[in-house]
Formats: C-alpha cells, sequence, structure tokens
C-alpha cells in the first residue's frame, strides 16, 4: 500500500441498467491512483462519465447503477474500501474523510434555513460534541477571510447572489478539513470575474489545508489555472491523463487537441477554428476505440483496438502513438 | 413641381438614412420593485442608448445582473421600458400598429440559453418547423415549406434527418443549431441571441459562432450577441467584419467600442479586470493580483456615483459623488472620470500608470 | 410596510361592504314577502281576520320588523346592526333576537368543526409528508390507493354509513343532538363527557372526508420537492433522515397548507348545514335550515353576515400571515 495514494480506483465500471439485460456503460474499466496533497482534474464534456465517476466517489449513485470494480481511499491509519460501506458507514465518514461541493449551488441551500444554522447542522450531525459559540467563532472567521460579510450569518440563502452561495458551499465544504473535496464544475453558470474570484479562493484553501482536491470541470482553462495534473475523460475512459503543463503543451489525443483549441484567446488572430471533429446525431462503437467516430484521424485498427501509450507521467489512449 | 420632386428625393434619402440603424435604444430605462412590504426601487437598466446597424454584430457584455437579460426582454417586447424608447426601422416599437407589430415579431427572432427549454418536447420537430413556416405565412405550398426547411438545415449544417424526431433525440448542441434553424424559417433581419452558447459543451461552440458568423456575412443578418464570455466574445468579433462592443455594469454602458477596439486597448477599469479575468489555457499564464469582494448586489444597483466605485481600485471622491458622463476616447466612448479632461486624477493615473 | 397594510385594510372593508350589501339586496328581493308568510302562518293556526284586522296586524309587523321604513333606511339601519351586533328580531321566534339565537348555536359550530379542521390537518399532512418522502414503500402506496379511493366520495354517503354502523348496527354512539336532552352545558364532567359523545360521530364523519385531501396534496407538494438539488445536498452531507424530513422537505412545503388551514377556519363561520341536518346538530348550519323553511329573513342575514365576515377576515389575516410564514420574504429589502 502506497500511502502517498490517498485514492486508488481499479477497473472501475458502472452501468444504467435500463432493463435486465441491457444498460448504458457510463464508467468503461476506470484505473487511476490518485496522490496525496494534489489537485487533480478531470476534464470531460457532457456524456464523459464524469459526473458518475463523482457518484460512485461519494457514494451517491442511485440503486438502477451496477458497480464493478475497486475503489480505496488510504489514509494514515486505515484503508476504506469505498464501495463494501454501508449506509451508517458512508453517513459518519462524509465530511470527515470527503467532502462534496455540488453542481448548481444556487439550489444547493435550504432556502427555508438560515446560513449559520445550516453549518450548525452539518457539522453537528458528525460531531456531537463541538461547543456551538467556538464554532460561531471559527464561521465568522471563515466568512472574513473569503470576503463574505459576518451578517450573511443570519441570512436566508435567498438574499445571497449566485457567486456569494458558491463561496458559502465552498466553505460549508471545507470546514470540517476533510482528507478530500470533491469539487463538481464549481465555476460553471459563474461569470468571468465571480469564476476567477472563486478559482483562487480555492487555491488558497488548498494552500493551507494542503489536502486533494478532485476538480471535475469540462473549462479546461480552469485546469490550465488551478490543477496539478489533467485526466482527459470521454464516453466513461480516460483518453490521456498527464502533468497540467505537459498536457497543455504536449498534448497527443485528438480529442484533448480539439478541447484546447476551442478556447479563442482573446488578442490572437488564430482566424476561423474549425470543429476539427466530424458531429454526428447517433454515436455507437461497441469496439475498440470510442472516439473513432468523430476522429479525423480515424484508421481501420480503430475499430477493433486501442493502444496505451506511456511516457513518464504522460498516458494516452490512441492508436497514432503505436507506432512510438 | 421640381420643388415637390425636391422634397420627394430629400425624404428618401432621410428615409434610408435612418433605416441604416436597425435598432435604436435611446435612454431606456426600466424599474423593478424588490421585496413585499418593505420595497426599494432599483434601475435594472439605467439610461442606456446604443444603435445597432443592419448587418452589424453588437457584442453584449457583462456579469449577471448587468442588465443584459432585461435589456434582451425589453428589445423583444416582453417588458414594457419605464422611460426611454426603442426604435426598430425607425419606428417606435411600442407604439406599433398591428401589422407592424407582426412584422417585427417575424423580424427580431430569439435564440435562448437553454436549447432544452425552448422546444416542445411532445412535437415532432419537423411537424414544428413546418408550422413555424405557415406561421409566418412565408411560403404556402408542401414542396416550397420542405425546400425552405432544407436550406435552413443546410446553413446550419445538420445534415441528420429530423423527418419524425424529437427534441430529446438530439444533443444540446445540435439542438441549437435547431434552434437557429427555427429562427432563420421566418427570414428574420435581426437575430438576438441570449447567452446562445454557455450551455454547450465547449468542443462545440466554436461550430455554432463559425454558422453565426457565417449567417451574418451570407443573409446580412445582424445579430445582437450578449455573453458573459470574452473570449466567447473575442472570436465573433474577430471572424466578422462590422462589429460593435458595449461592456454593461449594473443596469449602465460602462464602455463602447468598434472592432477588437475594446480588447486590445481596454479603458473602463471593468473592461480591463474583465479581460484580465478570463482564464488562460496556458498554465504559465496564471492571475497575480487578488480582486476586491463585491458588495451586495443591490445596493451598487442605487449607489449614487459611478455603480462600479465600490469595486474599482482606481476609485476617485469624485466617483462616488457623481455618475461619470460618457467621455471619447479615440475608438471608443467610456463612462469613467478618468476620461475626462477636467477632474484632477493625478493620484489615480499613477495607480494606472503602475499597473500597466 | 404601511402601505401595504393600508391597501390591505381598504380591501377588506370593501369586501365587507359589497359582500353585506349583496346579501341585504338579496335578501329584500325575495320574491314571497316574510310578512306574507307570516300572516299566512297566523291563518295556519286558524286564525279568522277582517280585512281591517289583518291590514293591522300586518301593519303592527312591519313597524316592528323596521320593514315599514324606505329601503335606504332600511340598508343603513342593517349596517349601523352589524357594528353594534344587532341584527334584530327573529321571525319565526319572535321576540327573541337573532344575535342570541346565533350565540347558542355558534360555539356548536365552531367547536366541531374547528376540532375536525385540526385533526384531519394535522393527520393528513404528517401521513402525506411521510408517504411522499418514502413514496416507495408498500405502506405509502397502500395510502395512497386508499385515499384517492376515499376522496371522491360524497360527504353524505360517508356521515350516513358512520351512523348506520355505530348508532343501527352497534349503536355505540347517540344520533342526535350536542347533549343528551337532560344534562345541561357546563363545564361538568357528566356535561364535557356527553358533549364528547355527541360530536364524535359527526366530527369523524368530517375527519375523514377531509383527510383525503390534505393527504394527497401534501404528498404530491413533498414529492415535487424531494428531487430538489438542496435535498440531494443535505443527503450527502450525512445528515439524518429525520432532520431532512422535517427541517428541509416539510419547511418548504408548508406554506400553501398553512394558507389553506387559514381559509378553511374562516369557512367554519359557514357552518357545515349537511353535517348538522343529518347528526341534528344544534349549530349554525341547522339554524340556517329552519330559518330558510320558516321564511325567518332576519335569522338568514344574520347568519349569512356571519359568514362574510368570518371568511372576508380569515382571508385578511392570510395576507398578513405571508411573511411570517415564509421567513424568506419578510427580510427581502
Amino acid at each position: 500500500m502506497n500511502v502517498e495514494n490517498i485514492i486508488k480506483i481499479e477497473h472501475l465500471r458502472a452501468i444504467y441498467k435500463i432493463s435486465k439485460t441491457s444498460g448504458i456503460n457510463a464508467l468503461d474499466d476506470i484505473n487511476i491512483e490518485m496522490k496525496k496533497g494534489q489537485i487533480i482534474g478531470i476534464a470531460g464534456e457532457s456524456g464523459s462519465g464524469k459526473t458518475s465517476l463523482l457518484k460512485v466517489l461519494t457514494h451517491s449513485f442511485p440503486p438502477s447503477m451496477e458497480i464493478k470494480g475497486n475503489v480505496s481511499i488510504n489514509l494514515q491509519d486505515k484503508s476504506i474500501n469505498l464501495l463494501k460501506l454501508s449506509d451508517s458507514q458512508i453517513q459518519s465518514l462524509c465530511w470527515k474523510v470527503w467532502s462534496y461541493v455540488p453542481q448548481a449551488a444556487m439550489n444547493s441551500l435550504n432556502p427555508m434555513a438560515k446560513i449559520k444554522d445550516i453549518f450548525w447542522e452539518t457539522l453537528e450531525s458528525h460531531d456531537k460534541t463541538i461547543n456551538s459559540y467556538e464554532l460561531e467563532k471559527q464561521i465568522e472567521n471563515a466568512f472574513e477571510k473569503v470576503g463574505l460579510s459576518k451578517k450573511f450569518l443570519n441570512f436566508y440563502s435567498n438574499r445571497l447572489s449566485g457567486g456569494m452561495r458558491q463561496r458559502v458551499i465552498i466553505l460549508l465544504a471545507t470546514i470540517s478539513r476533510p482528507n478530500i473535496i470533491y469539487l463538481d464544475e464549481p465555476t460553471t453558470g459563474l461569470d468571468l470575474v465571480t469564476q476567477r474570484d472563486v478559482i483562487q479562493l480555492l487555491q488558497s484553501i488548498h494552500n493551507e489545508l494542503n489536502n486533494t482536491f478532485i476538480l471535475v470541470t469540462h473549462d479546461i482553462s480552469i485546469h490550465a489555472q488551478i490543477a496539478d495534473l489533467v485526466h482527459v475523460m470521454y464516453k466513461g475512459q480516460i483518453i490521456e491523463s498527464a502533468l497540467t503543463n505537459e498536457i497543455f503543451h504536449n498534448p497527443l489525443h485528438p480529442y484533448t487537441k480539439n478541447l484546447i483549441n476551442s478556447v479563442p484567446i482573446i488578442g490572437e488572430h488564430r482566424g476561423k477554428i474549425e470543429p476539427g471533429i466530424k458531429i454526428l446525431s447517433t454515436e455507437m462503437s461497441a469496439q475498440g476505440c470510442k472516439f473513432k467516430d468523430r476522429c479525423q484521424f480515424a484508421m481501420p485498427q480503430c475499430d477493433k483496438y486501442v493502444y496505451t501509450y506511456r511516457l513518464n507521467d504522460h498516458e494516452v489512449k490512441c492508436n497514432l502513438y503505436e507506432s512510438h | 413641381m421640381i420643388m415637390k420632386l425636391n422634397v420627394i428625393c430629400m425624404s428618401h434619402t432621410k428615409e434610408v438614412k435612418e433605416m441604416e440603424n436597425l435598432l435604436e435604444i435611446i435612454n431606456v430605462s426600466k424599474q423593478f420593485r424588490s421585496g413585499l412590504y418593505l420595497g426599494t426601487n432599483f434601475k435594472a437598466v439605467d439610461n442606456v442608448s446604443f444603435n445597432l446597424e443592419n448587418g452589424e454584430i453588437l457584442l453584449l457584455v457583462g456579469e449577471s445582473g448587468c442588465g443584459k437579460t432585461t435589456l434582451s426582454n425589453l428589445i423583444l417586447g416582453i417588458l414594457k421600458p419605464s422611460s426611454g424608447f426603442i426604435k426598430y426601422k425607425g419606428k417606435i416599437t411600442s407604439k406599433f400598429r398591428r401589422n407592424e407589430k407582426r412584422s417585427f415579431i417575424r423580424e427580431v427572432q430569439p435564440i435562448f440559453q437553454d436549447p432544452y427549454s425552448t422546444f416542445n418536447p411532445f412535437v415532432r420537430i419537423d411537424y414544428y418547423f413546418e408550422e413555424v413556416c405557415s406561421n409566418f405565412g412565408i411560403t404556402r405550398s408542401k414542396s416550397e415549406i420542405e425546400q425552405k426547411i432544407n436550406e435552413v438545415l443546410n446553413q446550419v449544417k445538420i445534415d441528420t434527418e429530423i423527418k419524425g424526431k424529437f427534441v430529446h433525440q438530439f444533443s444540446g448542441g445540435q439542438i441549437q443549431r435547431l434552434s437557429i434553424a427555427r429562427a432563420l424559417l421566418a427570414n428574420p433581419s435581426l437575430l438576438i441571441a441570449d447567452e446562445a452558447v454557455t450551455m454547450i459543451d465547449a468542443s462545440l461552440r466554436v461550430g455554432i459562432l463559425n454558422i453565426l458568423s457565417d449567417l451574418n456575412k451570407l443573409l446580412n443578418l445582424a445579430i445582437l450577441f450578449i455573453t458573459h464570455d470574452l473570449s466567447v466574445g473575442y472570436y465573433m468579433v474577430e471572424l466578422s467584419e462590422r462589429t460593435k462592443t458595449v461592456v454593461m455594469y449594473r443596469g449602465t454602458i460602462v464602455e463602447e467600442a468598434t472592432g477588437e477596439n475594446l480588447f486590445l486597448n481596454p479603458l473602463h477599469p471593468y473592461t480591463r479586470q474583465l479581460i484580465e479575468s478570463v482564464p488562460s489555457v496556458d498554465p504559465n499564464k496564471k492571475w497575480h493580483s487578488a480582486m476586491k469582494h463585491a458588495v451586495l448586489e443591490l445596493e451598487e444597483f442605487n449607489l449614487k456615483g459611478c455603480k462600479y466605485s465600490k469595486r474599482c481600485p482606481f476609485a476617485m471622491k469624485i466617483c462616488e459623488e457623481k455618475e461619470p458622463n460618457l467621455f471619447s476616447v479615440e475608438h471608443s466612448r467610456v463612462r469613467c472620470w478618468l476620461y475626462s479632461d477636467t477632474v484632477d486624477k493625478s493620484i489615480a493615473l499613477n495607480k494606472l500608470k503602475k499597473n500597466q | 410596510m404601511v402601505k401595504y397594510l393600508v391597501e390591505k385594510t381598504v380591501f377588506l372593508i370593501l369586501t365587507l361592504l359589497i359582500g353585506l350589501t349583496m346579501i341585504f339586496i338579496i335578501s329584500r328581493s325575495t320574491p314571497i314577502h316574510p310578512i306574507d308568510t307570516l300572516m299566512q302562518q297566523l291563518s295556519a293556526y286558524g286564525a279568522q281576520l277582517t280585512q281591517q284586522q289583518y291590514n293591522s296586524i300586518k301593519d303592527t309587523y312591519l313597524k316592528l320588523y323596521g320593514l315599514n321604513q324606505p329601503v335606504i333606511s332600511q340598508y343603513f339601519s342593517f349596517l349601523a346592526g352589524i357594528f353594534s351586533g344587532d341584527f334584530g328580531p327573529s321571525f319565526s321566534a319572535f321576540p327573541t333576537p337573532v344575535m342570541s339565537l346565533i350565540e347558542r348555536a355558534l360555539p356548536w359550530t365552531v367547536g366541531l368543526l374547528l376540532t375536525a379542521l385540526i385533526i384531519s390537518w394535522i393527520l393528513g399532512n404528517l401521513a402525506g409528508l411521510l408517504a411522499g418522502f418514502f413514496d416507495k414503500s408498500n405502506i405509502s402506496k397502500f395510502f395512497q390507493g386508499l385515499f384517492v379511493v376515499l376522496s371522491p366520495v360524497p360527504y353524505p354517503i360517508i356521515a350516513l354509513l358512520l351512523i348506520l354502523f355505530f348508532v343501527f348496527m352497534i349503536p355505540s354512539f347517540p344520533i342526535m343532538g350536542g347533549t343528551a336532552l337532560n344534562i345541561k352545558v357546563n363545564f361538568s364532567l357528566s356535561s364535557v363527557l356527553s358533549i364528547l359523545e355527541h360530536a364524535f360521530l359527526p366530527a369523524l364523519s368530517i375527519v375523514i372526508s377531509s383527510l383525503a385531501g390534505w393527504f394527497l396534496t401534501m404528498r404530491s407538494l413533498v414529492m415535487s420537492i424531494k428531487s430538489e438539488d438542496f435535498i440531494e445536498f443535505a443527503k450527502l452531507r450525512g445528515l439524518k433522515k429525520r432532520k431532512i424530513i422535517f427541517s428541509y422537505v416539510m419547511r418548504n412545503v408548508m406554506s400553501p397548507q398553512i394558507t389553506a388551514l387559514a381559509l378553511n377556519i374562516g369557512f367554519i363561520f359557514n357552518g357545515a348545514l349537511v353535517t348538522e341536518y343529518l347528526f341534528s346538530y344544534p349549530g349554525l348550519g341547522t339554524l340556517m335550515y329552519r330559518a330558510i323553511l320558516t321564511g325567518d329573513m332576519n335569522t338568514l342575514v344574520g347568519v349569512a353576515s356571519l359568514s362574510v365576515i368570518g371568511i372576508t377576515l380569515a382571508t385578511f389575516i392570510v395576507e398578513l400571515m405571508i411573511p411570517i410564514i415564509d421567513p424568506t420574504i419578510r427580510q427581502e429589502r
């Protein structure tokens, strides 16, 4: 057991069952080892499986989802087999070992509860012994540090703007100092200025807590700004993984290249950006590379198998590198 | 006789000159009331004026709460302005006669943010398109309708069969292109795209932006492109020939410029901050400074002076007292005291030089 | 704030005025003049009158009831009467003032309906809350089915079935009256027991009939809110189920139910005509029924006015209550 790896995912498969015999493949043989203390970026668009991956990791998958494989969380003193936990074990571990910042923070706060009560109930459900006065002081300090006024604690969430609610939810996730924080599209739906604010906030929290962040977002410029390494997902698979600098300066997979090129850069005249991906309405591929139907470099062997190319920490699933 | 002819000629030229401005927003304000018992009034749109010419792309940029959605609702006629007017092809929209209103509804087509919620999930797409055609009375015969539908599908680069299919069978990017196709069926003069690509995956966005730019060039179609994402806005400006960019903050226009000028040479401190806040796709270019934190939105709306003064790093005393006028600077117009000839801004200018 | 209150109070007064005026107009527009009915009753008692005697008795009656005055002054004395709580004397129970008839009947109606309303509200909402939250469980599905079948059953059928079972087949409850005939209404134990015994079946019939409504609306409210993001997030934070059910789900759906409760309290003043008829319960409903049968205009006007006042006041109070129920609106400035 390598203590440096806080999360180890082995051969993870997830299927949404539609009927007894058929289902949709949400995750297809995912293998990741996540190192402690890093900000790990998961990049993927709709249908890539990133949402399902988070659902597995936070143990909030619906009963219709069939999961195979192994996910283990390795802490200093113990190792947790995530998929075999019972509901009550999950309830006691969440917000201590891991916490979660959901997508659409706009609607994630109870509209009928004051902000301070939301903090109180979250922490109290995990630790009955906390002192309410100390807690209030702690929350007030945290609020001030991120530029939220103390008086917000007595507000109901409808008085806060989207960006402020997002910051409150981030604070909610970090106040118990968990080992892992999962972030699901923390900047989507926010305008540029608020987005920058949130990113800088996350960076400073990470510097302070020195724990592990798993950041899932389809916006790759966010990964460029804050992630230490990036895994790119497509149709339930991880098609490329590398350190941030490496993946942005030397992307290998055609899909990754397209993602990076799709971001217009102010001041740079690149002219018309061609999508570079063939656009289809229904995409079906059972065998071989999942991307072949959209790939402009598709070769006959892509129907049968996919080659995994590794160089140092950079890994990519693409037949273009078979000869390397 | 000759005098009469002259008069007719003059009025015709005047008409043509006025027609160049497709849409004119003249001192438009919209006031709302917030709260049940203790209501406060605030102006979601405060004395906004700009023109959109035929075949021009106007980029309206601003963060959430700046008034851009309210403004688009005012233009579409969903809301009525509290003061000021909106002129379409020289005629005031609130004073339209019935047939003028009908033409307006046909010629000004919206494209909304959420592709899924703008189509009736129970209606088949092809049937839907046929209905749109016959509603607007564009074409009558079945074959002409089919021809028109094929033409617009081609223009939005959808090559798959839509016959018999429902909305949920398409992806988000495709539905947004179908929204554009639907708008095109009406032979519009102006498209109002309100955050049209915000909910679309990044890798599919560029395709839609390309289509919009092509339509603008091909059909001389004017577009009011509303977005909070500057890089998307820049791409549209870069691709197109005649563009204008307007930046809004808390209901007022803070900067306005043609072409790429606003992006390459931003004048207003807010515009600068927006451009700086665009996350770079190069990991080596990270943000340096931290920003001042936002104050409660509603308070900013009712500030006496410049609405940005609470967040502006260069705020001077006059900024808090009096709202700045719109000053002309080279290719741009800025609403900022830093660009006035009469105000003493030595301290602020020093700060500006240090930041550059 | 003040503006809002003033606005609502003005509406209150306007609504009352219009409602009461309409009652007045309708009562004065009946084709059969109540005095004629009275005169007919006299002859039904076998009185033989000459034309002169007939006219002088009629005049006396008209003067007594103030019906010889022009309509406008009748109207104003009617309004004045409302302020002082005087509806004039009853026609059929002369000289008893209508107000005392109402005072006698009111506690029975209010006691019965209020209790039944509150019980069915609490039970229905609680059951609906749990059924909606645990909507996949078999118990929930059973109750859903039960109440769906029960809700279209007309109230008289439920009441009559109860009477059939518990009065005739298994004689356990009395059939009529507010108390047993020989018991005086006071706070003594025997009196209270007798009241309860007589109120049980009518209250039960109302509870059964209205339970379905509260249950079904609450359940569907809960089911629609269950999928909201903040409920999902609460589960992910490991909050206990009980906390989620009460602090999260219930608090967010209670508002329409509380509003409905307040409005229903207003409707109590309508009286429960069918219930009181079937169970011979001495409340406002019975009073109104008898007044209709005997052509007792003053009593009818009195009870109807009370109803209008009750419902209008209840609506007014509900509008004032909204910011109390929903604290988020209170704070918005």
